[in-house]
Protein backbone atom coordinates (compact mmCIF):
# COMPACT_ATOMS: atom_id res chain seq x y z
CA UNK A 1 0.00 0.00 0.00
CA UNK A 2 2.62 2.54 0.62
CA UNK A 3 5.01 1.50 -2.05
CA UNK A 4 2.20 1.93 -4.06
CA UNK A 5 1.20 5.38 -2.73
CA UNK A 6 5.24 6.57 -3.42
CA UNK A 7 4.73 5.12 -6.67
CA UNK A 8 1.80 7.06 -7.19
CA UNK A 9 3.19 10.38 -5.83
CA UNK A 10 5.88 9.85 -7.62
CA UNK A 11 3.96 10.35 -10.89
CA UNK A 12 2.07 12.98 -9.79
CA UNK A 13 4.82 14.84 -9.04
CA UNK A 14 5.78 13.89 -12.68
CA UNK A 15 2.82 15.05 -13.95
CA UNK A 16 2.41 18.81 -11.92
CA UNK A 17 6.40 19.82 -12.22
CA UNK A 18 6.33 21.05 -15.64
CA UNK A 19 2.84 23.25 -15.17
CA UNK A 20 3.90 24.12 -11.58
CA UNK A 21 7.04 26.01 -12.13
CA UNK A 22 8.93 27.63 -14.95
CA UNK A 23 9.01 26.09 -18.39
CA UNK A 24 12.06 24.43 -19.88
CA UNK A 25 10.88 25.66 -23.66
CA UNK A 26 12.47 29.39 -24.15
CA UNK A 27 10.53 31.28 -26.40
CA UNK A 28 11.99 32.54 -29.40
CA UNK A 29 8.62 33.90 -30.96
CA UNK A 30 7.01 36.78 -29.79
CA UNK A 31 5.97 38.31 -33.37
CA UNK A 32 2.85 38.83 -32.22
CA UNK A 33 2.13 39.79 -28.65
CA UNK A 34 5.17 42.43 -28.41
CA UNK A 35 5.61 43.11 -24.84
CA UNK A 36 9.03 44.56 -23.48
CA UNK A 37 9.78 47.75 -25.20
CA UNK A 38 13.15 48.28 -23.94
CA UNK A 39 15.01 45.08 -22.79
CA UNK A 40 18.10 45.73 -20.95
CA UNK A 41 21.06 44.28 -22.79
CA UNK A 42 22.77 41.81 -20.06
CA UNK A 43 19.50 40.15 -19.16
CA UNK A 44 18.56 39.33 -22.32
CA UNK A 45 22.23 38.12 -23.05
CA UNK A 46 22.37 35.70 -20.31
CA UNK A 47 18.84 34.49 -20.80
CA UNK A 48 20.17 33.05 -24.82
CA UNK A 49 22.98 31.92 -23.13
CA UNK A 50 21.13 29.66 -20.98
CA UNK A 51 18.92 28.81 -23.52
CA UNK A 52 21.59 27.55 -25.69
CA UNK A 53 23.70 25.55 -22.44
CA UNK A 54 20.51 23.91 -21.97
CA UNK A 55 19.87 23.09 -25.21
CA UNK A 56 23.31 21.28 -25.31
CA UNK A 57 23.92 20.26 -22.05
CA UNK A 58 20.35 19.74 -20.61
CA UNK A 59 18.82 21.38 -17.88
CA UNK A 60 20.67 23.09 -14.89
CA UNK A 61 20.64 21.99 -11.34
CA UNK A 62 17.89 23.21 -9.38
CA UNK A 63 19.93 25.48 -7.18
CA UNK A 64 20.88 27.27 -9.86
CA UNK A 65 17.09 28.08 -11.29
CA UNK A 66 16.17 30.50 -8.49
CA UNK A 67 18.58 32.91 -9.77
CA UNK A 68 17.77 32.80 -13.40
CA UNK A 69 13.65 31.95 -11.93
CA UNK A 70 13.37 36.19 -12.71
CA UNK A 71 14.07 36.61 -15.90
CA UNK A 72 10.88 33.56 -16.86
CA UNK A 73 8.78 36.36 -15.60
CA UNK A 74 6.84 38.22 -18.54
CA UNK A 75 6.85 41.78 -18.62
CA UNK A 76 4.51 43.57 -15.99
CA UNK A 77 4.64 46.69 -18.68
CA UNK A 78 1.63 45.42 -20.51
CA UNK A 79 -0.64 45.46 -18.18
CA UNK A 80 0.84 49.26 -16.34
CA UNK A 81 -2.17 51.18 -15.59
CA UNK A 82 -4.51 48.74 -16.68
CA UNK A 83 -7.92 48.41 -14.31
CA UNK A 84 -10.58 45.68 -14.56
CA UNK A 85 -14.05 47.17 -14.22
CA UNK A 86 -17.36 45.37 -13.65
CA UNK A 87 -20.43 47.18 -15.01
CA UNK A 88 -23.94 46.03 -14.17
CA UNK A 89 -26.44 44.49 -16.94
CA UNK A 90 -29.99 44.60 -16.49
CA UNK A 91 -31.19 44.19 -19.92
CA UNK A 92 -29.76 42.66 -23.08
CA UNK A 93 -29.29 45.59 -24.61
CA UNK A 94 -26.85 47.15 -22.00
CA UNK A 95 -25.42 43.64 -22.96
CA UNK A 96 -25.28 43.71 -26.43
CA UNK A 97 -23.58 47.95 -25.81
CA UNK A 98 -21.40 46.11 -23.98
CA UNK A 99 -20.56 43.58 -26.49
CA UNK A 100 -19.80 46.16 -29.23
CA UNK A 101 -18.36 48.45 -27.64
CA UNK A 102 -15.30 46.41 -25.72
CA UNK A 103 -15.43 44.78 -29.56
CA UNK A 104 -14.74 48.21 -31.47
CA UNK A 105 -11.55 48.78 -28.74
CA UNK A 106 -10.60 45.59 -28.85
CA UNK A 107 -11.01 45.02 -24.97
CA UNK A 108 -10.40 41.98 -22.89
CA UNK A 109 -13.74 40.92 -21.94
CA UNK A 110 -13.18 38.78 -18.50
CA UNK A 111 -16.34 37.79 -18.00
CA UNK A 112 -20.11 38.28 -18.86
CA UNK A 113 -23.18 37.38 -17.17
CA UNK A 114 -27.05 38.15 -17.09
CA UNK A 115 -25.70 40.43 -14.01
CA UNK A 116 -22.58 41.75 -14.85
CA UNK A 117 -19.67 42.07 -17.41
CA UNK A 118 -16.11 42.85 -16.23
CA UNK A 119 -13.25 43.86 -18.95
CA UNK A 120 -9.95 44.99 -18.96
CA UNK A 121 -8.91 48.10 -19.89
CA UNK A 122 -5.81 50.69 -19.45
CA UNK A 123 -7.28 53.57 -17.29
CA UNK A 124 -6.52 56.53 -19.86
CA UNK A 125 -9.13 54.79 -21.89
CA UNK A 126 -12.13 54.23 -19.81
CA UNK A 127 -13.23 57.80 -20.96
CA UNK A 128 -13.62 57.25 -24.33
CA UNK A 129 -15.22 53.64 -23.59
CA UNK A 130 -17.59 55.20 -21.67
CA UNK A 131 -18.62 57.25 -23.91
CA UNK A 132 -19.33 55.14 -26.28
CA UNK A 133 -21.70 53.50 -23.65
CA UNK A 134 -25.40 54.15 -23.16
CA UNK A 135 -26.05 56.56 -20.74
CA UNK A 136 -27.61 53.81 -18.35
CA UNK A 137 -23.76 52.27 -18.35
CA UNK A 138 -21.93 55.23 -17.86
CA UNK A 139 -22.20 55.22 -13.95
CA UNK A 140 -23.28 51.56 -13.51
CA UNK A 141 -19.46 50.46 -13.08
CA UNK A 142 -16.97 49.81 -10.39
CA UNK A 143 -13.44 48.77 -9.97
CA UNK A 144 -12.73 45.45 -9.46
CA UNK A 145 -8.90 45.61 -10.05
CA UNK A 146 -7.35 48.90 -9.50
CA UNK A 147 -3.45 47.45 -10.24
CA UNK A 148 -3.86 44.84 -13.07
CA UNK A 149 0.38 45.01 -13.06
CA UNK A 150 -0.05 44.10 -9.51
CA UNK A 151 -2.06 41.35 -9.48
CA UNK A 152 -0.13 39.49 -12.35
CA UNK A 153 3.09 40.01 -9.82
CA UNK A 154 1.49 38.57 -7.46
CA UNK A 155 0.61 34.98 -9.00
CA UNK A 156 4.14 34.30 -9.63
CA UNK A 157 6.21 32.44 -6.85
CA UNK A 158 8.12 34.85 -4.69
CA UNK A 159 9.88 31.64 -3.46
CA UNK A 160 11.95 29.24 -5.05
CA UNK A 161 12.04 25.22 -4.74
CA UNK A 162 15.08 25.37 -1.99
CA UNK A 163 12.88 28.18 -0.11
CA UNK A 164 14.83 30.88 -0.62
CA UNK A 165 12.74 34.38 -1.40
CA UNK A 166 12.75 35.11 -5.08
CA UNK A 167 14.08 38.91 -5.62
CA UNK A 168 11.96 41.34 -6.55
CA UNK A 169 13.14 42.39 -9.93
CA UNK A 170 13.69 46.15 -11.10
CA UNK A 171 11.12 46.46 -13.65
CA UNK A 172 8.37 45.45 -11.06
CA UNK A 173 9.89 47.58 -8.06
CA UNK A 174 9.10 50.66 -10.20
CA UNK A 175 5.64 49.43 -11.54
CA UNK A 176 4.35 48.48 -8.49
CA UNK A 177 5.78 51.68 -6.30
CA UNK A 178 2.72 52.69 -4.36
CA UNK A 179 0.34 55.46 -5.76
CA UNK A 180 -0.63 58.60 -3.64
CA UNK A 181 -3.42 59.99 -5.10
CA UNK A 182 -6.01 57.33 -6.40
CA UNK A 183 -8.77 57.62 -4.28
CA UNK A 184 -9.49 54.10 -5.19
CA UNK A 185 -6.64 52.79 -4.14
CA UNK A 186 -6.80 50.15 -1.10
CA UNK A 187 -4.23 47.72 -2.08
CA UNK A 188 -1.32 48.03 -0.23
CA UNK A 189 1.49 46.96 -1.74
CA UNK A 190 3.94 47.59 0.70
CA UNK A 191 2.55 44.38 1.98
CA UNK A 192 3.32 42.17 -0.29
CA UNK A 193 3.60 39.18 -0.56
CA UNK A 194 0.08 38.50 0.73
CA UNK A 195 0.78 35.80 3.18
CA UNK A 196 -2.19 36.43 4.87
CA UNK A 197 -3.93 33.57 7.21
CA UNK A 198 -7.77 33.19 6.77
CA UNK A 199 -9.64 34.18 4.29
CA UNK A 200 -12.93 36.43 4.85
CA UNK A 201 -16.14 34.66 4.63
CA UNK A 202 -17.93 36.11 1.79
CA UNK A 203 -21.05 36.77 2.50
CA UNK A 204 -21.29 39.74 4.63
CA UNK A 205 -18.95 41.65 1.07
CA UNK A 206 -21.44 40.74 -1.30
CA UNK A 207 -24.60 42.11 1.22
CA UNK A 208 -22.38 45.17 1.46
CA UNK A 209 -21.80 45.25 -2.58
CA UNK A 210 -18.07 45.39 -2.41
CA UNK A 211 -15.48 43.21 -3.56
CA UNK A 212 -12.19 45.01 -3.17
CA UNK A 213 -9.05 43.31 -3.92
CA UNK A 214 -8.65 43.54 -0.12
CA UNK A 215 -10.77 41.14 0.36
CA UNK A 216 -7.59 38.84 1.06
CA UNK A 217 -5.76 41.37 3.36
CA UNK A 218 -5.98 41.14 6.83
CA UNK B 1 0.22 -10.51 -10.37
CA UNK B 2 -1.45 -7.64 -11.78
CA UNK B 3 -4.47 -8.90 -9.49
CA UNK B 4 -2.77 -8.93 -6.25
CA UNK B 5 -0.68 -5.89 -6.97
CA UNK B 6 -2.76 -3.78 -8.40
CA UNK B 7 -1.59 -0.24 -9.22
CA UNK B 8 -3.74 2.98 -8.68
CA UNK B 9 -2.10 5.49 -10.77
CA UNK B 10 -0.35 5.60 -13.79
CA UNK B 11 0.91 8.68 -15.97
CA UNK B 12 -0.42 8.43 -19.42
CA UNK B 13 -0.49 10.80 -22.40
CA UNK B 14 -3.42 12.19 -24.50
CA UNK B 15 -1.39 13.35 -27.12
CA UNK B 16 0.60 16.63 -28.24
CA UNK B 17 -0.23 20.10 -28.18
CA UNK B 18 0.22 22.45 -31.58
CA UNK B 19 4.45 23.07 -30.82
CA UNK B 20 4.51 19.64 -29.64
CA UNK B 21 4.28 19.62 -25.75
CA UNK B 22 3.07 16.36 -24.68
CA UNK B 23 -0.50 16.72 -22.63
CA UNK B 24 -0.07 14.58 -19.59
CA UNK B 25 -2.69 12.60 -17.39
CA UNK B 26 -2.85 10.93 -14.29
CA UNK B 27 -5.19 7.70 -14.35
CA UNK B 28 -6.33 5.92 -11.35
CA UNK B 29 -7.87 3.38 -11.16
CA UNK B 30 -7.70 -0.31 -9.60
CA UNK B 31 -7.76 -2.41 -12.49
CA UNK B 32 -9.68 -5.80 -12.25
CA UNK B 33 -9.39 -9.16 -14.19
CA UNK B 34 -12.53 -10.08 -13.95
CA UNK B 35 -13.71 -6.70 -16.30
CA UNK B 36 -12.94 -7.66 -19.17
CA UNK B 37 -16.72 -8.42 -20.05
CA UNK B 38 -18.47 -4.62 -18.88
CA UNK B 39 -16.71 -1.70 -20.16
CA UNK B 40 -15.03 0.34 -17.33
CA UNK B 41 -16.66 3.65 -16.67
CA UNK B 42 -14.71 6.23 -16.51
CA UNK B 43 -14.61 9.90 -15.28
CA UNK B 44 -12.12 12.56 -16.59
CA UNK B 45 -11.36 15.99 -14.76
CA UNK B 46 -9.70 18.85 -16.76
CA UNK B 47 -7.74 21.97 -16.69
CA UNK B 48 -6.15 24.74 -18.66
CA UNK B 49 -8.20 24.51 -21.68
CA UNK B 50 -7.78 28.29 -20.96
CA UNK B 51 -4.45 29.21 -20.36
CA UNK B 52 -4.60 32.47 -17.79
CA UNK B 53 -7.40 29.72 -15.34
CA UNK B 54 -3.99 28.90 -13.30
CA UNK B 55 -6.36 27.62 -10.71
CA UNK B 56 -7.80 25.31 -12.64
CA UNK B 57 -4.54 23.16 -13.28
CA UNK B 58 -3.13 23.36 -9.47
CA UNK B 59 -7.38 22.18 -8.48
CA UNK B 60 -6.69 19.48 -10.67
CA UNK B 61 -3.70 18.51 -9.52
CA UNK B 62 -4.90 18.86 -6.07
CA UNK B 63 -7.71 16.79 -6.28
CA UNK B 64 -5.51 13.85 -8.08
CA UNK B 65 -3.38 14.65 -5.11
CA UNK B 66 -6.41 14.00 -2.75
CA UNK B 67 -7.80 10.85 -4.19
CA UNK B 68 -4.18 8.82 -3.55
CA UNK B 69 -3.64 9.90 -0.58
CA UNK B 70 -7.35 8.92 0.76
CA UNK B 71 -7.19 5.48 -0.93
CA UNK B 72 -7.40 2.67 1.38
CA UNK B 73 -8.76 5.28 4.23
CA UNK B 74 -11.77 6.78 2.71
CA UNK B 75 -13.70 3.73 2.05
CA UNK B 76 -15.92 5.82 -0.83
CA UNK B 77 -12.93 6.63 -2.54
CA UNK B 78 -11.46 3.52 -2.46
CA UNK B 79 -14.43 1.77 -3.79
CA UNK B 80 -14.93 4.70 -6.34
CA UNK B 81 -11.34 3.56 -7.73
CA UNK B 82 -12.35 0.03 -7.61
CA UNK B 83 -15.38 0.86 -10.12
CA UNK B 84 -14.61 3.85 -12.21
CA UNK B 85 -11.29 4.91 -13.32
CA UNK B 86 -10.79 8.52 -12.88
CA UNK B 87 -8.20 10.66 -15.66
CA UNK B 88 -7.03 13.86 -14.24
CA UNK B 89 -5.51 16.20 -17.27
CA UNK B 90 -4.28 19.33 -15.19
CA UNK B 91 -3.07 21.62 -18.57
CA UNK B 92 -5.19 20.71 -21.85
CA UNK B 93 -3.60 23.80 -23.59
CA UNK B 94 0.22 23.13 -22.07
CA UNK B 95 1.17 26.25 -24.74
CA UNK B 96 -0.92 28.52 -23.68
CA UNK B 97 -0.29 27.63 -20.02
CA UNK B 98 4.03 28.30 -20.85
CA UNK B 99 3.05 31.79 -22.87
CA UNK B 100 1.29 32.92 -19.38
CA UNK B 101 4.29 32.08 -17.77
CA UNK B 102 6.61 33.12 -20.39
CA UNK B 103 4.86 36.44 -21.96
CA UNK B 104 1.40 37.14 -21.19
CA UNK B 105 0.16 36.10 -18.12
CA UNK B 106 -3.62 36.99 -19.24
CA UNK B 107 -3.63 34.92 -22.51
CA UNK B 108 -6.65 32.59 -23.07
CA UNK B 109 -6.10 30.67 -26.04
CA UNK B 110 -3.57 28.18 -27.74
CA UNK B 111 -1.12 28.82 -29.48
CA UNK B 112 -1.75 27.46 -33.19
CA UNK B 113 -0.88 29.73 -36.14
CA UNK B 114 -3.94 31.10 -37.59
CA UNK B 115 -5.00 32.61 -41.00
CA UNK B 116 -4.22 35.84 -39.67
CA UNK B 117 -0.36 36.69 -39.02
CA UNK B 118 -1.13 38.44 -35.74
CA UNK B 119 -4.01 37.00 -33.87
CA UNK B 120 -2.79 33.32 -32.74
CA UNK B 121 -4.49 30.93 -30.58
CA UNK B 122 -7.99 29.14 -30.97
CA UNK B 123 -10.48 29.07 -27.83
CA UNK B 124 -10.34 25.25 -27.26
CA UNK B 125 -13.59 25.48 -25.54
CA UNK B 126 -15.28 26.41 -28.81
CA UNK B 127 -13.30 24.12 -31.14
CA UNK B 128 -15.01 20.51 -30.67
CA UNK B 129 -17.25 19.13 -33.01
CA UNK B 130 -20.68 19.09 -31.75
CA UNK B 131 -22.62 21.89 -32.55
CA UNK B 132 -19.84 23.52 -34.21
CA UNK B 133 -21.52 25.52 -36.90
CA UNK B 134 -24.22 26.62 -34.73
CA UNK B 135 -21.36 28.55 -32.61
CA UNK B 136 -22.59 32.47 -31.78
CA UNK B 137 -18.86 32.99 -31.14
CA UNK B 138 -16.62 34.77 -33.09
CA UNK B 139 -15.27 34.14 -36.79
CA UNK B 140 -12.55 36.72 -35.93
CA UNK B 141 -9.01 34.93 -35.52
CA UNK B 142 -8.26 37.62 -33.22
CA UNK B 143 -10.92 36.82 -31.12
CA UNK B 144 -10.83 35.40 -27.94
CA UNK B 145 -13.47 33.12 -28.56
CA UNK B 146 -12.01 31.97 -32.13
CA UNK B 147 -12.68 28.58 -32.55
CA UNK B 148 -11.06 28.22 -35.50
CA UNK B 149 -12.22 27.94 -39.06
CA UNK B 150 -13.86 24.57 -39.07
CA UNK B 151 -14.51 22.10 -36.29
CA UNK B 152 -11.40 20.28 -34.61
CA UNK B 153 -8.78 22.81 -36.38
CA UNK B 154 -7.49 23.25 -32.43
CA UNK B 155 -5.01 20.67 -32.27
CA UNK B 156 -5.67 19.95 -28.48
CA UNK B 157 -8.84 19.89 -28.86
CA UNK B 158 -8.54 17.03 -31.49
CA UNK B 159 -5.65 14.89 -29.32
CA UNK B 160 -8.05 14.96 -26.32
CA UNK B 161 -10.99 13.42 -28.79
CA UNK B 162 -9.11 11.40 -30.42
CA UNK B 163 -8.01 10.09 -27.58
CA UNK B 164 -11.69 9.58 -25.92
CA UNK B 165 -12.91 7.81 -28.69
CA UNK B 166 -9.98 5.52 -29.45
CA UNK B 167 -10.33 4.27 -25.66
CA UNK B 168 -14.02 3.45 -26.19
CA UNK B 169 -13.62 1.80 -28.76
CA UNK B 170 -10.19 -0.20 -28.46
CA UNK B 171 -10.03 -0.04 -24.81
CA UNK B 172 -13.76 -0.91 -23.44
CA UNK B 173 -13.99 2.24 -21.67
CA UNK B 174 -17.21 4.18 -20.74
CA UNK B 175 -17.21 7.74 -20.47
CA UNK B 176 -19.49 8.59 -17.79
CA UNK B 177 -18.74 12.28 -17.07
CA UNK B 178 -16.31 15.10 -17.83
CA UNK B 179 -15.43 17.46 -14.98
CA UNK B 180 -13.99 20.51 -16.64
CA UNK B 181 -13.02 23.36 -14.53
CA UNK B 182 -12.05 26.87 -15.32
CA UNK B 183 -12.50 29.80 -13.32
CA UNK B 184 -13.68 32.69 -12.61
CA UNK B 185 -17.18 33.26 -10.99
CA UNK B 186 -17.93 30.39 -8.51
CA UNK B 187 -20.73 28.46 -10.65
CA UNK B 188 -21.68 24.71 -11.72
CA UNK B 189 -22.71 24.62 -15.37
CA UNK B 190 -24.36 21.77 -16.93
CA UNK B 191 -25.14 21.03 -20.54
CA UNK B 192 -25.84 22.76 -23.13
CA UNK B 193 -23.50 25.41 -23.53
CA UNK B 194 -24.43 25.50 -27.21
CA UNK B 195 -27.94 26.83 -27.09
CA UNK B 196 -30.16 27.34 -24.03
CA UNK B 197 -33.18 25.81 -26.18
CA UNK B 198 -32.75 22.86 -26.39
CA UNK B 199 -32.56 20.51 -22.88
CA UNK B 200 -30.05 17.26 -21.82
CA UNK B 201 -32.18 14.41 -21.58
CA UNK B 202 -31.62 13.79 -17.95
CA UNK B 203 -31.24 17.68 -17.19
CA UNK B 204 -33.37 17.12 -13.89
CA UNK B 205 -30.84 14.81 -12.56
CA UNK B 206 -28.19 16.95 -13.77
CA UNK B 207 -29.34 19.96 -12.10
CA UNK B 208 -29.73 18.12 -9.09
CA UNK B 209 -26.83 16.72 -9.09
CA UNK B 210 -25.07 20.01 -10.01
CA UNK B 211 -27.26 21.60 -6.75
CA UNK B 212 -25.22 18.45 -4.73
CA UNK B 213 -21.88 19.56 -5.66
CA UNK B 214 -22.91 23.40 -4.74
CA UNK B 215 -23.75 22.11 -1.61
CA UNK B 216 -21.07 19.86 -1.13
CA UNK B 217 -18.68 23.32 -1.98
CA UNK B 218 -20.19 25.43 0.68
CA UNK B 219 -20.00 22.76 3.48
CA UNK B 220 -16.52 22.42 2.77
CA UNK B 221 -15.34 26.01 2.73
CA UNK B 222 -18.53 28.23 2.96
CA UNK B 223 -17.89 29.38 -0.58
CA UNK B 224 -21.18 29.45 -2.56
CA UNK B 225 -20.81 28.21 -6.59
CA UNK B 226 -24.26 29.01 -8.45
CA UNK B 227 -25.59 26.22 -10.74
CA UNK B 228 -26.78 27.47 -14.17
CA UNK B 229 -27.06 25.85 -17.31
CA UNK B 230 -23.58 26.44 -19.59
CA UNK B 231 -25.68 28.46 -22.22
CA UNK B 232 -25.83 30.89 -19.62
CA UNK B 233 -21.87 30.66 -19.07
CA UNK B 234 -19.88 33.76 -19.62
CA UNK B 235 -19.64 34.38 -23.50
CA UNK B 236 -20.22 38.08 -24.50
CA UNK B 237 -22.91 38.31 -27.21
CA UNK B 238 -21.19 39.94 -29.91
CA UNK B 239 -24.56 41.22 -31.89
CA UNK B 240 -22.60 40.68 -35.15
CA UNK B 241 -21.70 37.22 -33.87
CA UNK B 242 -25.48 36.26 -32.85
CA UNK B 243 -26.89 33.15 -34.82
CA UNK B 244 -30.24 32.65 -33.71
CA UNK B 245 -28.39 30.14 -31.45
CA UNK B 246 -26.99 32.47 -29.17
CA UNK B 247 -24.28 31.06 -26.58
CA UNK B 248 -21.27 29.11 -27.18
CA UNK B 249 -21.11 25.76 -29.57
CA UNK B 250 -18.02 23.68 -29.69
CA UNK B 251 -17.59 22.43 -26.04
CA UNK B 252 -15.79 20.47 -24.48
CA UNK B 253 -18.81 19.07 -22.18
CA UNK B 254 -21.30 19.46 -24.87
CA UNK B 255 -19.14 17.04 -27.16
CA UNK B 256 -18.25 14.20 -24.23
CA UNK B 257 -22.37 14.59 -23.18
CA UNK B 258 -23.48 14.17 -26.66
CA UNK B 259 -21.10 12.03 -28.36
CA UNK B 260 -19.70 9.79 -25.48
CA UNK B 261 -22.71 9.77 -23.86
CA UNK B 262 -21.41 10.78 -20.82
CA UNK B 263 -24.21 12.08 -18.94
CA UNK B 264 -22.84 13.57 -16.07
CA UNK B 265 -20.91 16.56 -17.79
CA UNK B 266 -20.02 19.60 -15.95
CA UNK B 267 -18.16 22.73 -16.17
CA UNK B 268 -16.89 23.74 -12.90
CA UNK B 269 -15.95 27.80 -12.66
CA UNK B 270 -13.41 28.10 -9.83
CA UNK B 271 -12.75 30.95 -7.39
CA UNK B 272 -13.22 33.38 -7.23
CA UNK B 273 -16.26 36.12 -8.14
CA UNK B 274 -13.96 38.46 -9.36
CA UNK B 275 -11.59 40.20 -6.71
CA UNK B 276 -8.45 38.69 -8.39
CA UNK B 277 -10.41 36.80 -11.18
CA UNK B 278 -7.84 35.41 -12.93
CA UNK B 279 -5.11 36.65 -11.03
CA UNK B 280 -6.08 34.54 -7.53
CA UNK B 281 -3.70 34.72 -5.36
CA UNK B 282 -2.00 31.67 -4.56
CA UNK B 283 -3.17 31.30 -1.13
CA UNK B 284 -6.62 29.97 -2.56
CA UNK B 285 -5.13 27.19 -4.28
CA UNK B 286 -5.49 24.77 -1.19
CA UNK B 287 -8.89 26.03 -0.14
CA UNK B 288 -9.78 25.54 -3.69
CA UNK B 289 -8.43 22.38 -4.57
CA UNK B 290 -10.27 21.00 -0.45
CA UNK B 291 -13.62 22.13 -1.80
CA UNK B 292 -13.29 20.68 -5.04
CA UNK B 293 -12.27 17.60 -3.85
CA UNK B 294 -15.33 17.57 -1.52
CA UNK B 295 -17.22 18.10 -4.47
CA UNK B 296 -15.73 15.18 -6.56
CA UNK B 297 -16.19 12.90 -3.52
CA UNK B 298 -20.49 14.03 -3.77
CA UNK B 299 -19.58 13.16 -7.41
CA UNK B 300 -18.03 9.54 -6.49
CA UNK B 301 -20.83 8.78 -3.78
CA UNK B 302 -23.61 10.09 -6.17
CA UNK B 303 -22.22 7.91 -9.27
CA UNK B 304 -21.57 5.16 -6.82
CA UNK B 305 -25.63 4.53 -6.52
CA UNK B 306 -26.52 6.61 -3.60
CA UNK B 307 -28.81 9.48 -4.92
CA UNK B 308 -27.51 11.90 -2.82
CA UNK B 309 -28.68 11.15 0.46
CA UNK B 310 -27.10 13.43 2.54
CA UNK B 311 -24.81 10.66 4.91
CA UNK B 312 -21.29 10.32 5.32
CA UNK B 313 -20.03 7.59 3.54
CA UNK B 314 -18.54 6.29 6.24
CA UNK B 315 -21.76 5.84 8.17
CA UNK B 316 -23.57 3.92 5.18
CA UNK B 317 -23.38 0.45 4.93
CA UNK B 318 -21.54 -0.94 1.67
CA UNK B 319 -23.98 -1.18 -1.19
CA UNK B 320 -23.43 -2.95 -4.49
CA UNK B 321 -26.32 -0.44 -6.22
CA UNK B 322 -23.79 1.42 -8.53
CA UNK B 323 -25.89 4.40 -11.26
CA UNK B 324 -24.98 0.88 -13.54
CA UNK B 325 -29.34 0.64 -13.41
CA UNK B 326 -29.96 4.36 -13.47
CA UNK B 327 -28.05 5.01 -15.90
CA UNK B 328 -29.32 2.38 -17.99
CA UNK B 329 -32.81 3.35 -17.81
CA UNK B 330 -30.96 6.67 -18.17
CA UNK B 331 -29.46 6.14 -21.75
CA UNK B 332 -32.61 3.69 -22.87
CA UNK B 333 -34.62 7.09 -22.25
CA UNK B 334 -32.15 9.10 -24.24
CA UNK B 335 -32.25 7.12 -27.21
CA UNK B 336 -35.64 7.16 -27.20
CA UNK B 337 -35.39 11.07 -27.51
CA UNK B 338 -32.97 10.26 -30.43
Amino acid sequence: MRIRRVTALVCLAALASPVVGSLPHPIRDHASQSTSSSPRLFPLLTWIRDGAVEFIFGRPAKKTEAADSRLHLPSLKPYADEVVLRFNVTTPSQEEALAESADRLFLDVWAATDEFVDIRLRKDRISSFLGLLPESLRDAHRTLIPDVAAAVYGTFPSWDDAGRQIPISEEAATLLRPMTDDGDNVFFRDYRPLSVGTIRSRPEKRTLGTECCTDSIT
Amino acid sequence: MEAMFPSIARVISIGSSYEGKDIPALKLGISRSDETVHARKTLVVTGGLHAREWISTTTVNYVAWSFVSNYGRERMITKLLEHFDVIFIPVMNPDGVEYTWQVDRLWRKSRQHTSMRFCRGLDLDHAFGFEWDKSGVSHDPCSENYGGSEPWEAVEALALADWARNQTRNHNVRFVGLIDLHSYSQQVLFPFAYTCHVDPPNRENLEELAVGLSKAIRLSSGESYSVTSACRGAALRSPRHISHVEAGGGSAIDWFFHELGAHFSYQIKLRDTGSYGFLLPKEHIIPTGEEIFHAMKYLGDYLLGNNGIERAAEDREPTDATRDTDHGSELRRVKRHR
